[in-house]
């Protein structure tokens, strides 16, 4: 029988493991990335690559290593226009350099029936009920990683961070294990009851800055330095602006009158869907800055398509709509100290503004 | 304006500035008679230079890739001169394959960052099932003219001249030879010599990239009148038809994403098939994101090795650089017996 493991950002791997169990099949999980992965994939990529298209090489060289046949690309919408297209492909040919081999199958949609149609080369019995199910819960466990992470950054910010990452480690283990609908829902219920047990935060009162950019940037912590954990040393309210769910979102138009009107201004900076989420971050930034949030912090791989046109576009944004933006660009040279240092003189810079 | 006297006969034409820069290469042939034919002035920003290129770069923000920067700087040169700058936002001209983000973007990015910045646009999307050429067309000229029979005259008569210049492009002639020839309603026929440069001894070199950058002379450092200089003959993977390049691409498991992408691997392809080309020089910008990939399905799908010279240039690169590379790889194409790859 064909292993599968699929590419992950984040936290990921638990939802797409989730649907693998759903479907049956066998999985090889691919290691969170470490400073070892990122070497290797930076030894074995081209040099204009962009930094993800770097790390996830390295994951999957370490996959094929753990006998992975099928590397699936469930990264819906976002494979539209951007590098991650040709992914796949590209890993395939640099690995097989190597004498590697092995199927990409790139997941362009989460309808389950084109979904089933992926996957019924590989696995001739697979039905409906069963994809639609697994997209589910899937869907589901992505849902309850972000208030994780949300309840995370509250715990952080009013307790210690002792408290915070137990809290995190213990449900994220909870999510992982349970597979029911049900019992999900239940989980998520008695999850937002333990987060009562801590103190309430306010978060009018601390300085807010909405991180936006792109979704592999923001939502891996080994290759955004961390950004959270370190926004929440420095008493910051972080907010995350590209979140892992929109991965699932099927990229439906924008439907109540907030959202028409919020997509229409963001069409006068940007007027099509580039690939990527650069529309998302044009149409967050322009949302957090009218929720009043302090500044924007931009983060995003060097070279990434989507989001080097947003980078042109996000000073003209601020300055319109009157909110200090932070660019991050980040790759394997970006230095700790410098990062750090930029991260503080921004924190220090929206705080005299607003003690103004 | 009911309260002002009335125009003179002699009234002053619209001023349409077209940067001469990226799509430029590829279409304005096509654009020069559509605009003109409905009464405006054609206005292209100079040559590039110094001044031009130093303008967009002090505009743009670090991480653009050396054409759009250059764009930035075409784009000022023209605010100021002309009523409008036309800058379509160019999506698909083929089903399946895309330009680059930062193509597509472009218009975006030219507002963002140059102040006061009259834009002309209108989505050209061949992929789109929703929006045909001829209605972008009526978008774009509703400024110029609201006549449709006017619009569709200057349609046809624009489509000509571009099937003309295009007809000279795949007979190998470069741009500018293509663009006098097509201006002048001489077809490639009627050139009994064929276009200057084709002729000689000397070794054919291929060149392959995307136009906007060998086309350029400044920014390639004259890349292509250097190499005539030195009695190479050029053909550019400006000359393979999409029909030779989807031919390419049908022998392959899956082509890129991208346009350009797909035409550099099917021209690097073909190209190297070819016994007559000598070598071939691949120019791409540096950081270019879509180029990044494109270079792995070259190398995954090569036929046969021939010298290869991967040009990378951005507003830092040298002169002295690029001739110094330019001369060792004239002399390893001198080395190898004819025809062997």
């Amino acid at each position: 029988m064909k292993r599968f493991a699929f590419y992950q950002i984040g936290t990921s791997a638990i939802a797409t493991n989730a649907f693998a169990r759903r479907l049956g099949i066998e999985t090889v999980t691919l290691p969170s990335p470490n400073l070892a992965t990122i070497a290797k994939g930076i030894s074995l990529s081209p040099e204009f690559s962009c930094f993800p298209f770097k790390v996830l090489l390295g994951s999957l060289a370490q996959g094929v290593e753990r006998g992975a046949d099928v590397f699936v690309v469930p990264f819906g919408r976002s494979v539209s226009a951007c590098q991650l297209a040709d992914f796949g492909m590209a890993q395939k040919y640099i690995l097989r350099r190597l004498g590697h081999d092995f199927d990409i199958l790139q997941l362009n949609t989460v309808r389950p029936d084109r979904v089933l149609d992926s996957f019924r080369p590989h696995m001739p019995d697979l039905t409906l009920m069963q994809v639609s199910e697994g997209v589910l819960v899937a869907a589901q466990k992505l849902l309850l990683l972000e208030s994780v992470e949300d309840h995370w950054r509250d715990i952080y910010l009013v307790s210690r961070k002792r408290e915070a990452e137990a809290f995190r480690e213990k449900w994220i283990r909870a999510i992982d294990v349970t597979d029911s609908i049900l019992e999900l829902l239940e989980l998520g219920l008695k999850m937002d009851g333990d987060r009562a047990a801590h103190p309430a935060l306010e978060p009018g009162k601390l300085l807010r800055i909405a991180v936006i950019g792109d979704m592999y940037a923001i939502n891996e912590k080994i290759i955004n330095n961390n950004i959270f954990e370190r926004l929440c040393d420095l008493g910051v309210y972080p907010e995350n602006g590209i979140k892992l769910r929109m991965l699932f979102d099927p990229g439906l138009p924008p439907a109540t009158p907030d959202e028409l009107s919020l997509s229409a201004r963001a069409k006068g900076y940007l007027r099509h869907n580039i690939g990527g989420f650069a529309d998302d971050t044009v149409r967050s930034a322009i949302r957090f800055a009218e929720e009043g949030y302090d500044g924007l912090i931009h983060i995003y791989p060097f070279s990434c398509m989507p989001e080097v046109v947003v980078r042109s576009i996000l000073p003209r944004v601020g300055a319109d709509l009157d909110i200090p933006v932070l660019n991050l660009p980040i790759d394997e040279q970006t230095g700790d100290a410098g990062f750090t240092t930029r991260v503080e003189a921004f924190v220090d810079l929206i705080d005299f503004r607003r003690s103004r | 304006m009911p309260f002002m006297a009335p125009a003179p006969v002699t009234e002053r034409k619209t001023r349409l500035g077209i940067p001469r820069a990226l799509f430029y290469y590829a279409y304005f042939p096509f654009w020069e008679v559509f605009f003109s034919e409905l009464g405006a002035e054609v206005v292209v920003s100079g040559r590039t230079n110094k001044k031009i290129l130093q303008e967009g770069l002090s505009v743009s923000t670090g991480e653009l890739c050396l054409p759009i920067k250059l764009l930035n700087g075409h784009v000022a040169d023209l605010v100021g001169r002309c009523d409008f700058v036309f800058l379509p936002y160019i999506i698909s001209t083929q089903k399946g394959s895309y330009y680059c983000p930062k193509l597509i973007a472009s218009p975006d990015i030219a507002k963002a960052v140059v102040p006061g910045l009259p834009l002309m646009s209108a989505d050209v999307d061949i992929d789109n099932f929703f929006t045909s050429l001829f209605a972008t067309l009526r978008e774009v000229a509703s400024k110029l003219s609201t006549n449709p029979v006017r619009i569709y005259a200057a349609f046809r008569k624009a489509l000509e001249r571009q099937e003309l210049f295009e007809c000279h492009i795949h007979a190998g002639a470069l741009f500018e030879e293509a663009l006098a020839a097509a201006r002048q309603g001489r077809s490639p026929a009627d050139d009994a010599r064929g276009p200057a440069g084709r002729e000689g001894e000397g070794p054919l070199v291929a060149v392959v990239g995307h136009t906007y950058l060998f086309n350029d002379p400044y920014i390639s450092f004259d890349l292509l009148h250097r190499l005539r200089e030195r009695g190479a003959r050029v053909v550019t993977s400006d000359s393979l038809s999409a029909a030779q390049v989807g031919e390419e691409f049908s022998a392959l498991e899956k082509g890129t994403h991208w346009s350009l992408g797909n035409r550099v691997v099917a021209s690097v392809i073909r190209f190297s098939r070819r016994r007559d080309v000598g070598g071939i020089v691949y120019v791409t910008p540096f950081g270019c994101s879509s180029d990044s990939l494109v270079k792995e399905y070259i190398d995954a799908n090569l036929p046969e090795r021939k010298p290869l010279l991967v040009l990378t240039v951005d507003e830092h690169s040298g002169d002295a650089g690029v001739v110094t590379r330019l001369e060792a790889f004239f002399d390893m194409i001198a080395r190898l017996p004819a025809g062997a790859g």
